[in-house]
């Protein structure tokens, strides 16, 4: 029974860890840009929805279409006046904007204090947890879990049976062959950009629920993301939710197993394994 | 992972200036700059800015009063973002560099156990009343002395309820941390005189946000009580993964990790029967605490936490201290705490003067009951009963 238990907490660990990477990758996917601010809106959009609720009271989950659409605006803004403006060729394009995602992260890690103080915060709602038989399927995590499930898989829909979903990939495969069969790319990238920020705050809405949390935090998110989506393939959305799966499985069976304080050493090891033995992550494409 | 650095300095005679204006003439001279690193961001935020608050309080009625020796304080303050290392370098600074007057201790055992190395360095006596670690004053130190009630005080109360209650096996839990495992050794000693045992030990990463595979080990070795260690960051992950492990141990207690009031806040009804601990009794009806508590609300807009009274009286012996030492002088002002007894917020102050381990202050059990705190232990000064046992999660 303690098997089936820590086997069901792992998936649920997975789903929470593939949902707050899920941003991340689309942004990555799409536009090649490593965005390490990204964990510092899945913690602002937390930090928010606690904010929200301790003084007014307002259930986190109404909250959400304004988390959406605040992350989609900032996100469409940031691509807009900064983003775009970084020089065109690849090579260099990664490497500056990994420097302008590293400035904007204390951006809005600084913002996030001045405006929420340092408190850690967290929301009472959907603390409970689903009993079947001896088992216990806490809610809050099955929500994120199936959100971040059908949100990858939507993704992947979109990206393969839509319009836009060819022109991102086409965006994403050659830029200059895009340009040249007439996609926009510019307002592809911006979509992409806003998409990724918008998928980050609602993240960070659901978990408000699950962590106690304050504006600095978001550097672990940013770092969960990156394991999360190198080991299941960067830019691959059904790999990265398998990837999660895996690190949340390691984690909750490491612990369990071989000490909390340990067992934080298994995803980086994973990692390393990944990177060593199937450098494109376990559904990657293969370099090309 | 280090972010940004918010150092900020404030002189609290700047902060008043209406009164300073106001100070009566003996008041001459420059003000004594009395220095101090303190957590404001950074995982012990949450108690940091409780401490800082309660430093600034007290400089601030004192000025109004005249100040200490006829001189003005002022406070010299920066961020250490809960980083030992950088606390270190923090009172260095504030030594050699501001030349402040006197420092005062930061938040935390994990930043005091350091800083206090620098503190005997410089001669410079330094009042800790953010630690109930013992061990640090027992390296033969000579100028630091604790301003909390030793970390014994911490367990004695909950571990007398449990054995009221007939139970027996305990399990331990709590963050990589030097005060959660200066409270996890502490332990043993209390238990045995209550004829308890230790079932099961375990620590956490100190930023760990899953402790579901800790809790079904806890749950696995059956204890009576779980006493987790915890700080605010952990505590409402713990509590929030107790429940959704439909687990319901007799007593659960979370240590200062569920002490701030504002706890409720995060923890919501699930806050109900987890005990904790304080330095100070918030509802004690004497004159000094309730104008503490108006006038920490005026300044601040929020209830003060024991982090808050504990510096704040700290600050009373230090001015004590003061008077009886005549000046500045290190020597004579570290003497003078070594040997003064005074009534404070939080209790009456008393070390030994040898090793400057605190002996008159005590501590306190809270538990949250209907989503209020309230004082069990001990029983003179207790507000209600403890709640016993910890109630079902299916019962609430």
């Amino acid at each position: 029974m303690i098997l089936l238990q820590l086997a069901i907490n792992g998936v649920l660990l997975g789903g929470v860890l593939a949902l707050s990477a899920l941003g991340f990758n689309i942004v990555f996917g799409v536009m090649r840009v490593v965005n390490l601010a990204h964990g510092d809106f899945v913690v602002l959009a937390a930090v928010f929805a606690a904010f929200g609720f301790a003084q007014f009271g307002v259930n986190p989950l109404l909250l959400l279409p304004l988390t959406i659409v605040a992350g989609f605006a900032a996100g469409a803004l940031i691509h807009h006046v900064l983003l775009r403006r970084l020089p065109g060729e690849v090579a260099s394009a990664e490497a500056s904007s990994l420097t302008l995602t590293f400035g904007l992260s204390y951006f809005l890690t600084g913002a996030g204090l001045a405006a929420f103080g340092g408190r850690f915060v967290s929301v009472p709602y959907l603390t409970g947890a689903f009993r079947v038989g001896e088992v216990s399927v806490p809610q809050a995590r099955l929500l994120a879990f199936v959100v971040a499930v059908v949100l990858s898989l939507g993704f992947a829909l979109l990206l393969r049976s839509t319009a836009l979903g060819r022109a991102i990939r086409a965006t994403s495969q050659n830029l200059d062959g895009a340009l040249a069969c007439g996609v926009d790319v510019d307002r592809v990238r911006t979509l992409a950009f806003a998409i990724g920020t918008a998928v980050a705050t609602a993240a960070g809405t659901l978990m408000s629920f699950l962590y106690n949390l304050n504006a600095q935090q978001g550097v672990l998110f940013t770092v969960n993301a990156f394991a999360v989506v190198v080991i299941g393939g960067l830019g691959n959305y059904t790999g990265a939710v398998i990837g999660a799966l895996i690190l949340g499985l390691t984690e909750s069976f490491a612990s369990y197993f071989m000490g909390a304080t340990l067992a934080e050493a298994a995803p980086y090891l994973l990692f390393i394994l990944v990177l060593l033995f199937a450098p494109g992550g376990l559904r990657g494409r293969r370099a090309a | 992972m280090q972010r940004s650095r918010f150092i900020r300095t404030v002189s609290a005679a700047a902060v008043t200036p209406a009164l300073a204006t106001a100070v009566p003439a003996q008041a001459q001279g420059a003000p004594i700059t009395i220095g101090a690193s303190l957590s404001l961001t950074g995982i012990f935020a949450d108690g940091g800015k409780y401490s800082l608050e309660g430093y600034q309080l007290w400089i601030k009625q004192q000025n109004a009063k005249g100040g200490v020796l006829g001189r003005q304080i002022a406070l010299k303050f920066y961020d250490d973002q809960s980083e030992p290392a950088t606390g270190v370098r923090l009172y260095e600074r504030l030594i050699n560099e501001d030349k402040v007057d006197i420092i005062m201790g930061p938040y935390g055992t994990a930043i005091t156990a350091p800083a206090a190395n620098v503190a005997e360095r410089y001669k410079m006596p330094m009042i800790c009343p953010e630690t109930a670690d013992v061990v640090m004053f027992q390296r033969g130190f000579k100028y630091i002395f604790q301003g909390l009630g030793p970390v014994q005080t911490y367990l004695y109360g909950v571990l007398q309820i449990a054995k009221d209650h007939g139970f027996k096996k305990l399990a331990l839990i709590g963050p990589d941390t030097a005060f959660s495992h200066a409270l996890v050794n502490a332990v043993p000693e209390v238990a045995r005189g209550f004829g308890q045992g230790i079932v099961f030990t375990e620590f956490y990463p100190a930023r760990a946000s899953d402790f579901a595979s800790v809790i079904e080990k806890v749950k696995a070795a059956s204890p009576d009580v779980v006493l987790a260690m915890a700080f605010p960051n952990d505590a409402i992950g713990v509590l929030r993964q107790l429940k959704q492990s439909n687990y319901a141990p007799k007593m659960f207690y979370e240590a200062v990790g569920a002490s701030d009031p504002r706890f409720v806040e995060s923890a919501g009804k699930d806050v109900n029967g987890v005990f904790s601990v304080t330095a100070w009794d918030p509802d004690a009806r004497t004159p000094e605490n309730e104008s503490f508590k108006t006038s920490y609300r005026a300044e601040f807009k929020r209830e003060p936490d024991y982090h808050s009274a504990s510096n704040y009286s700290s600050l009373e012996v230090l001015a004590a201290a003061l008077k009886r030492a005549g000046s500045l002088d290190r020597e004579k002002l570290r003497d003078a705490i070594a040997t003064t007894h005074v009534k404070t917020l939080i209790g009456n102050w008393r070390v030994d003067p040898r090793t400057g381990i605190q002996l008159g202050y005590t501590s306190y059990i809270l538990q949250w009951q209907n989503g209020k705190q309230v004082i069990v232990y001990p029983g003179n000064v207790a507000h209600g009963k403890p709640l016993v046992p910890f109630p079902a999660w299916s019962s609430r």
